[in-house]
Parts: C-alpha cells; structure tokens; sequence
C-alpha cells in the first residue's frame, strides 16, 4: 500500500509540468514582464528549474521501494 | 577576421581538447577492439558523467545555432525548445530505468535489439536500424552545420562571403571525421566535461553581457510582435514540443548514453536533474530576439550572407572582448563536434549488430569493430549532402526531420516497455507506412523544394507538425492489427 501511494505521488509530480506546458493560453501573454522579458519566454524558462524538482523527487520516491 | 587574441585563444584551448579525446582512449582502460567498450565505456558512468555525457547531447548546434537562428527568423513559435527539454526527462524518468534493466539482463545494446528479442521479429529489428541511422543523418548535418556558422564568423572578412563560408564547412567536416575515428565514447565523455565547463561559462559571460546592457528590453522592444505566440500556432507548439520531447530518446544516440550508465538508479536520478540544462537553453533561444536591439550584430549576420545562423556567433562578438569570444566560439565548436561524434558511434553500433552481424554471423569482435569506426566516417559523407536540403536559417529543419523519423519507432520501443503483446506486423507496417506519410508530408510542406518547415497544414488543427500526424497513423495501425489478431490481448502491463 506505501509502493502504491508513492507511485502516485511520483505520478503527480511527473504530470504537473505537462500539464503547466500544454495549457499554452495561460502564458501566451506579455505581461507581467521580468527585466524586460515578455511573461511567455521566462515563465517556461522558469518551469524548467521546478520540473527538475519535481522530477528529483519523483525519481527518490520512485527509486526507494527496491 | 576575428582578432589575434580570440583566435589563439581558440586555437590553444583545442589543443587541449584533442589532447584530452586522446588521453579518453586510455581512461579506465578497456578492450578497444570490442564494440561495446568502444561504445559504450564498458558501461561504467556513474550518475555524474552520464548527466555530463547526455548533458553534452543537449546542448549542441541545436540549442547554440539553430533554435536562435528560428527565433531570428519567426519569433516565439521556436521557444517550443524550452517545453520540449522539460518533458522529454519525465518521460525519461518513466521509461529508461526499466529499459536499462531489461538491456542489462538481456546483453542488449542498441534498441533493436530490444525489439527483437521483444517481438521475436529480425524484420523490426533491421528496420529500426535502418531508421535510426537515417534519423541520425540530418541531425550530424545540423551540427556540422553549426559548426561551419563558428568559423565562418571567425574568418569573415578573409575572402568573400561564399569562400569564407565554402573553407568553413570542409574544415568542420575534415576534423569531425577524423575526431570520430580516432576517440570513441570514452574521449567523447572526458571532452564533454571540458566543453560543459567552457559552454556554460560562455553562456553565462554572454547572457550577464546582454542582460547588464539591457539588451532583453531593447530586443523586444525593436521586434514587440515576437513577444507572444500567434493563436493560430498553439496547435503547432504542443504538437512539435510533445513528440519532440518523446523521440529524444528513441534517438540511438541518446540510448547509448542511458546504457553507459552504470545502474537503473543512476539513469533515474540523473535524468530528473537534466532539466536544469535547459534553463541555458532558454535564454539562448532569447538571443534570436536579442539581435534586434544590437546594431552591430545585426548589420553583421546582414554583412555575411543574412543567415539566422551567424545570430548567436555575432552577438558574442560584439559584447565579449576577443580572448573570452574565442573561448565562447570553441565551447560551441566542439558543441557540435562531441555530440556529432557520439551520434555516428550509435550509428554504426546500429549497422554492425543489427544488419551485418544478421547477414554475417561470424563476424569477429575485432572485424566488427573495424567496420563500426569505419562506417561512422562513412555515414558522415551522407550527412554532409544533407546540409545542403535546407535553407541555413532554418538548419533546426534537420533535426525537426529527424525526429519524424525516429519518433516512428516509439510503439516497438516505448510500447515494447509496456507490454510484448503488440502484434508485430502492425508494428512493421505502422512503422513504415508512417516513414513513408512523414517524408512525404515534409517535402509537401516544403513545396517539394529547399526545407523552411515541418508544419504541415492539417485539419481541424491548422499548421500542425508532421511527425505528430505521422505518429497518430503509426499508433492506429499498431492498436487496430493487435486488437483485430488477439482479441483478448488488451494492452495491460504485460510485461
């Protein structure tokens, strides 16, 4: 039952950024803007970085159960 | 020409660099006569050298050269790069433990091998080579391309524009051939540490250039229209990020280095981290906006020839001193060659296991392995008439193309993972009716001339990419020919 609870966790970390990357009307836009950057170009620049998280511990929760 | 101090500085530092692809064919000696210490390291990386090793397959032309020259040339829509980086590891993370596992127990190398001893089928086996050579064509293409863009913003001004250009591109091609020959994977893993270290710092002396001089504004502000991305091509953006993202590693490339790794874990662990890779990615893509508001730069690449591929290299130029843009200049270079290297290894391992050895059964190790270093000059011959099918701003069309094809072996691969029930004639007819549906559509999209594009206008999606609809067919034919032969066998997790 732990195994089980964990691949689901992993499952949902591993499915958060295709979810954040395929609602594209969400960050089509141009504003806020970060340095002068338009919010569509940093915003998935930024996703990278918290994919990697998410992936990292996913990979942890994926890896423990042996 | 470029100044003295960036050219010794070049010059120097590749030295080095030769001297340490050398030096790899003696690290943690093994057998160089067998075909898989050659290639694969004797399959001893631990969880850092292989994030180096499939690091160092991100970022090559590819990244450096031609996703700025897209976003030079059409704005937002060639950001799909940044999606695609990020997926393309948590898909890895599902996927590749398990097939290191099953590689691992099974002395598989290459993934036809995989789908042979799945499928029990010599017929996908040979055809799944065949296709992953093809795809690694174009893609070899791509960075002896980017490779000729380095030299010939270093040499210009010597002679005319089209001589520069012509003596850039035999150079390139001249020292990848003879690299590839001579190191092997284990050269290619200890470069690739020395390159990351100069990429990484060449991107971020460029990126804090740029950003202090408050370059990001003023591109946008001289191009606002590449701000956003048309409403009309969202469809094309998931399109041509997701199955980007899912034929990484169906590359064969991209599977050696999995395989170098030394457990499933450290495959796992190092994947998830890959995505931070990407971020560099991110803001180079930026660079084709970046042109915009930097004159100089921009009457550069306009000087010689106006092609998008010269974005990157001028505007290095014109914001680092020499000595640090000739650094800047060899961590690309080299950003070609490794990965190019490393992509014709995968490329004759392929020919040598999967197609000679089924017509020549006793081959030795030793004829096998000549054939294998042999071929992957070889190939490099073809891949050099690739370049010239595209039209230089648009060199990314050489991987887009690439990916259409490799992407088509996912069911025997990706499918074989899952379960070994899938009937095996759907899988060969889907594979080679969707080849066939994909090239025919790239050239249709093209006009049937020079490539710009991989969209295809497909209803009721608009511009859409065509190893997406390729890949729709594939995956039809395979469900509808395992449904209609094996009634009971519902995909379930078999094996």
């Amino acid at each position: 039952m732990r195994v089980k609870s964990k691949d689901a966790v992993a499952g949902i970390l591993i499915a958060i950024p295709f979810l954040v990357y395929f609602a594209i009307p969400t960050y089509n836009v141009v504003n806020p803007l970060w340095g002068g950057v338009p919010f569509f170009w940093w915003y998935q620049t930024v996703w990278l970085a918290i994919s990697a998280v998410f992936f990292f511990i996913a990979a942890l929760l994926l890896g423990r159960k042996g | 020409m470029m100044a003295i101090d960036g050219v010794i500085a070049f010059l120097s530092l590749f030295v080095v660099f030769v001297a340490l692809g050398f030096f790899g064919s003696r690290w943690r000696r093994g057998d160089m006569n067998n075909l898989s210490e050659w290639a694969l390291a004797g399959r001893r990386m631990g969880t850092y050298l292989v994030w180096f090793l499939v690091g160092a397959d991100l970022y090559t032309a590819y990244t450096f050269i031609a996703i700025p020259s897209g976003v030079y040339a059409k704005g937002a829509i060639y950001n799909f790069a940044v999606p695609y980086v990020a997926l393309t590891f948590g898909i890895a993370i599902l996927f590749m433990p398990k097939f290191w596992r099953i590689t691992r127990e099974k002395g598989y190398i290459t993934g036809a091998d995989f789908a042979k001893g799945t499928f029990n089928s010599t017929t996908l086996a040979i055809l799944i080579a065949i296709v992953g050579i093809v795809a690694e064509l174009p893609y070899i293409a791509l960075q002896i391309v980017g490779m000729q863009a380095i030299l010939t913003t270093m040499l210009a001004g010597v002679s005319n524009v089209t001589t520069d250009s012509e003596i850039s591109l035999i150079i390139a091609f001249i020292v990848l051939a003879a690299f590839t020959y001579t190191s092997g994977l284990r050269g290619a893993t200890l470069t690739a540490v020395l390159k990351d270290i100069l990429i990484f710092g060449g991107v971020i002396a460029v990126i804090a250039a740029v950003a202090i001089g408050g370059g990001f504004s003023a591109g946008f502000t001289a191009k606002p229209v590449y701000s956003t991305l048309a409403p009309a091509l969202e469809n094309a953006y998931w399109s041509i990020f997701i199955v980007s993202a899912l034929a990484l590693y169906l590359y064969p490339h991209a599977m050696n280095g999995v395989l170098s790794a030394q457990d499933a874990e450290k495959v796992r662990k190092s994947s998830a981290l890959l995505p931070i890779y990407g971020v560099g990615l991110g803001l180079l893509a930026l660079y084709g906006v970046v042109i915009y508001g930097n004159s100089a730069a921009l009457h550069f690449v306009k000087a010689n020839g106006g092609s998008g591929l010269l974005v990157v290299p001028s505007i290095i130029q014109s914001v680092l001193p020499p000595w640090a843009a000739g650094i800047a200049f060899l961590g690309i270079f080299i950003g070609g060659l490794v990965p190019a290297a490393i992509m014709a290894i995968s490329q004759a391992n392929l020919l040598t296991r999967n197609i000679v050895k089924v017509f020549r059964p006793n081959l030795s190790p030793a004829g096998e392995t000549q054939i294998a270093k042999w071929a992957s000059v070889a190939f490099k011959f073809i891949a050099l008439a690739f370049v010239f099918v595209v039209n230089s701003t648009y060199a990314v069309q050489l991987q887009l193309f690439g990916t259409i094809l490799v992407v088509q072996t996912l069911p025997s691969i990706f499918g074989g993972l899952i379960t070994n029930r899938l009937n095996k004639y759907g899988l060969i007819v889907g594979l080679v009716a969707s080849e066939l549906l994909g090239i025919y559509l790239m050239a249709d999209a093209n006009k049937f001339g020079t490539w710009s594009t991989s969209f295809f206008n497909t209803p009721p999606f608009g511009a859409f990419y065509v190893g997406a609809t390729a890949l729709a067919l594939n995956l039809a034919i395979v469900l509808v020919a395992t449904l209609v032969s094996r009634p009971k066998a519902v995909v379930t997790q078999g094996a």
